[in-house]
């Protein structure tokens, strides 16, 4: 096992170069620069100037010397400034990372603790009115728009109810618990949602696989309680792909959510990378990225590792 | 055992949930202070997020900044230049302009005295100095190129400082609308002042203004405190504190205001109709942005085949329904425009003949021109050449592309295909910088001097530098020069008037409208009095108040 996590770990190297290169060039070959921040001033730049600016962040240079500046710069633990607000990436990152995990924390495990048993009913209670209900309600979540079901939330309980507020993460001036859980209350139920739509379908088909077993029938005909045999010897065998395909979500928690935070003004990572792509902050696109990428590549070891674990069918000797 | 497992799961659960909406707390510390003493807060639902703090360096439209840092002058709800640190706009009339022998101008600016920067230390001409300097070394100051103008400068006294400048412009007190100050930056050089974190992002960016930096919550809000020594009186500001957050979406920002938390936000044209929250309301805020239709003439990546024929330029313009596109599109919010400048401005011209809403003379000026339908595919051509061109859009402006697609129906009806193509901001800069394009919707600003030869002076390297449409006119280049060096008012207007008049006539731009920004005030707001100028609607928050 120990063997089989070095060589994986050994094998991200490559890899998450290779990454690198890939996500270099895409964001090189966009047409444009990060001179076209200059013209949103609404003003009229001297051409001069423009190539004066681009001379300055380096971006008259090929691409292929803007890379290895850039990989040099990163393998020394430097992940270069930002060209918009002149910061080092690294602290912008690390300064949005904690709001980030908090709305994407807590969307995954409210997700989690109702997409379960949602499940889990669903499979048990096969074609009962709960499971064509909680399939209809999946495929209508599954299917919204996060941005329209985002404004419309708002509409509800911001501008008609006036309980909740639209944007922020505390009331600047008041704070305190219940003032930011009404302010995470509507963006995490947004996230949440959609990963409980999905989660839900996977527990449920899994399950399904699960009550057909042999095994199954055995607990049963045991003379074994219904609870019993479902929660200790279904659930259990039937969460492993589900595990598996949520350890993969955990990744994505640290790159945020793009659209949500847009509407609901989160100061989260998702908003800056949509930021830095507007204005073509090539450093702070690549800082955010290669953060993601990362992640991706790790909980995709982890998944693996909890896999086995998970299942002694599976060895990775 | 089983029950006490799910107890455990469940506790651990609901601690992580906990934890989480509590997390990130530390930044508490204004809050216990600021519930009492029922303190004035003003919560603005700002439509973005500042790149930095420095105005000189920051590549957006800066306002937020001005209530910290100020200038030798801001501009007002009139569109006038008003002095703030100086004592008065130094002209001829009050012998602050000087002309030399060798043709030079020297001009004197006196400072008040006994003004303070934030951290107690007096604000004096060497700032002023300082600032220049700052100027003439950092290229990336997007109007380097006017301060370059002056060519010596000269601290006379703590509150007296003597510019020279190479030749006479109008523009002159609009330039200087914020100080550095020197005695936090000057151990810097150039290149580390622009990336100065403390000054960029906070804690020591410091000014003479109204209010103070108080906090920066990254992607959140900005937060400016009551300076308590302000320079204008203990009495000012009347605020004790702003909060500006940052809702970059439209629609939520339009949510937010109906919400009722914010006292002040800008929303879009199209939603002024649907407002009406009780305590709040929209001011239309003449802004000086112009619409407009461009038609590439140069030879080389325009469409002179097409458009170098004033009769068809004429015939274009008298085809497009400006008042449709006023109406549909944003409701009818704005006033069609017929020039460049503004009538937020005193050298609006409103007595300009243009080409009117028209079709059966678009139709007589195009046929008279040679263009007819000659193999019935419903569209004009001539000498083999079909009447189709293409608008250059930039992804993003909806309200430019809106634009073009109104247009592009209302000139199928004569015969004219339109085309549309879309690229991102920075291609469609490096397209419209080399002219590789036929048309363009743009909305750009008229700056208070309302001077003209950046836009349409004959491109020769010196003048002219946004001039991408080919526009050349003798007449026109002579009389924008020369109203750039003339600073008498009735002298300049005329020059000024006739050359909006040849504007119309050449019809190489095709005026639209002249915007109006909707802004959503409190009820409760005192003073307010929006300015559609490039420095905002914060010139004199000193005086704003919540009643």
């Amino acid at each position: 096992m120990l063997k089989y996590v070095i060589r994986r770990t050994l094998q991200m190297i490559p890899l998450l170069f290779a990454i690198s290169v890939v996500i270099f060039s895409i964001i090189q070959a966009a047409p444009g620069g990060p001179e076209g921040t200059l013209l949103d001033r609404g003003m009229f730049v001297d051409p001069a100037a423009i190539d004066a600016y681009r001379a300055r962040l380096g971006v008259d240079q090929p691409v292929y010397i803007q890379y290895f500046k850039w990989v040099g710069a990163m393998l020394t633990g430097d992940m270069g400034i930002s060209f918009q607000t002149q910061r080092p990436v690294l602290m912008m990152i690390l300064e949005r990372m904690p709001d980030t995990l908090r709305l994407m924390g807590l969307s995954f495990i409210v997700a989690a603790i109702i997409a379960i048993p949602l499940g889990v009913f669903s499979a048990v209670k096969q074609y009962s009115t709960f499971d064509f209900l909680a399939t209809g309600a999946s495929f209508i979540a599954i299917a919204m728009p996060v941005f329209w079901f985002g404004l419309m939330m708002q509409y509800f309980f911001s501008v008609k109810l006036q309980w909740l507020p639209v944007a922020g993460t505390m009331t600047v001036g008041v704070g305190g618990f219940m003032d930011k859980l009404k302010h995470i209350l509507m963006p995490a139920t947004v996230l949440s949602l959609h990963s409980i739509a999905g989660w839900s379908r996977y527990m449920r088909s899994s399950m399904l696989g699960v009550l057909n077993q042999d095994y199954i029938r055995t607990a049963h005909s045991k003379g074994l309680e219904k609870r019993t045999v479902i929660s200790v010897h279904a659930v259990k065998n039937a969460s492993i792909p589900v595990v598996s395909v949520m350890t993969l979500d955990i990744a994505r928690l640290f790159s945020g959510a793009v659209i949500t935070e847009t509407i609901f003004g989160w100061p989260g990572i998702g908003r800056m990378f949509i930021q830095a792509m507007h204005a073509r902050d090539y450093p702070l696109l690549m800082g955010i990225m290669m953060m993601g990428s990362t992640m991706v590549v790790v909980f995709n070891l982890i998944a693996d590792v909890i896999y086995g674990w998970l299942d002694p069918r599976i060895s990775y000797e | 055992m089983k029950t006490w497992k799910i107890a455990f799961t469940t506790v651990l659960l609901l601690t992580c949930v906990f934890g989480m909406v509590f997390a990130g707390g530390q930044k508490d510390a204004g809050a216990a202070q600021s519930a009492d003493g029922g303190k004035k807060i003003l919560y603005i639902a700002y439509d973005r997020e500042l790149d930095l703090f420095n105005p000189f360096t920051s590549q957006m439209l800066c306002d937020l900044q001005h209530n910290v840092s100020e200038g030798l002058i801001i501009t007002n709800d009139k569109n006038e230049f008003i002095p703030v640190l100086a004592k008065e706009i130094p002209t001829f009339e009050n012998g602050g302009v000087v002309k030399n022998a060798d043709g030079t101008y020297d001009m004197t600016w006196h400072l008040h005295e006994g003004v303070m920067w934030h951290d107690g230390v007096e604000f004096t001409a060497e700032d002023v100095q300082f600032t220049l300097d700052f100027v003439h070394n950092t290229p990336q100051v997007y109007n380097q190129s006017e301060y370059n103008k002056i060519i010596k400068s000269e601290v006379i006294d703590k509150y007296t400082i003597k510019f020279t400048w190479d030749d006479l412009y109008t523009f002159y007190p609009g330039i200087f609308e914020a100080m550095l100050p020197k005695h936090v930056l000057g151990h810097l050089s150039w290149e580390e002042i622009a990336r100065y974190e403390p000054y960029n992002r906070g804690p020591e960016f410091i000014g003479t203004g109204p209010f103070m930096f108080k906090e920066w919550k990254s992607g959140e809000y900005i937060r400016i405190v009551r300076n308590p020594n302000y320079w204008r009186g203990p009495q000012y500001p009347l605020i004790d504190e702003m909060v500006w957050q940052f809702i970059p979406d439209q629609t939520a920002r339009f949510n937010a205001m109906k919400s009722g938390a914010y006292h002040i936000g800008q929303i879009e044209a199209t939603q002024v109709k649907n407002f009406n929250t009780k305590g709040l309301h929209v001011e239309m805020i003449p802004s000086n942005v112009f619409y407009h239709i461009d038609l590439n003439v140069t030879k080389e990546g325009g469409r002179p085949e097409l458009f170098s024929d004033v009769r068809v330029r004429r015939a274009l313009y008298s085809a497009i329904d400006r008042k449709a596109i006023v109406d549909q599109l944003l409701e009818g919010t704005v006033q069609i425009a017929n020039s460049p400048i503004p009538p937020t401005s005193a050298y609006h011209n409103p007595n300009i003949k243009a080409a009117q809403y028209n079709p059966e003379e678009a139709k007589r000026l195009l046929a008279e021109a040679g263009w007819r339908d000659t193999n019935g595919d419903g569209i004009l051509d001539k000498d083999g050449v079909k009447f189709s061109f293409t608008f250059m859009n930039r992804s993003g402006r909806a309200d430019r592309i809106a634009i073009a697609q109104v247009v592009q129906a209302q000139l199928k009806a004569l015969g004219i295909e339109v085309l549309m193509k879309e690229y991102e901001a920075a291609a469609w800069s490096e397209r419209w910088r080399n002219s590789q394009w036929d048309a363009q919707v743009g909305g750009w600003f008229m700056s208070s001097d309302a001077s003209l030869t950046n836009y349409y002076h004959t491109r020769d390297g010196k003048n002219g530098s946004n001039n991408f449409t080919g526009m050349g006119n003798p007449e026109l280049d002579q009389l924008m020069l020369k109203a750039d060096k003339t600073l008498d008012f009735n002298e300049r207007k005329a020059l000024l008037d006739r050359a909006q008049q040849i504007l119309a006539d050449e019809v190489v731009s095709m005026y639209l409208y002249y915007r109006d920004s909707p802004w959503v005030v409190s009820d409760s707001l005192v003073n307010f009095r929006g300015s559609g100028t490039n420095l905002g609607n914060w010139w004199n928050a000193y005086e704003w108040d919540l009643k």
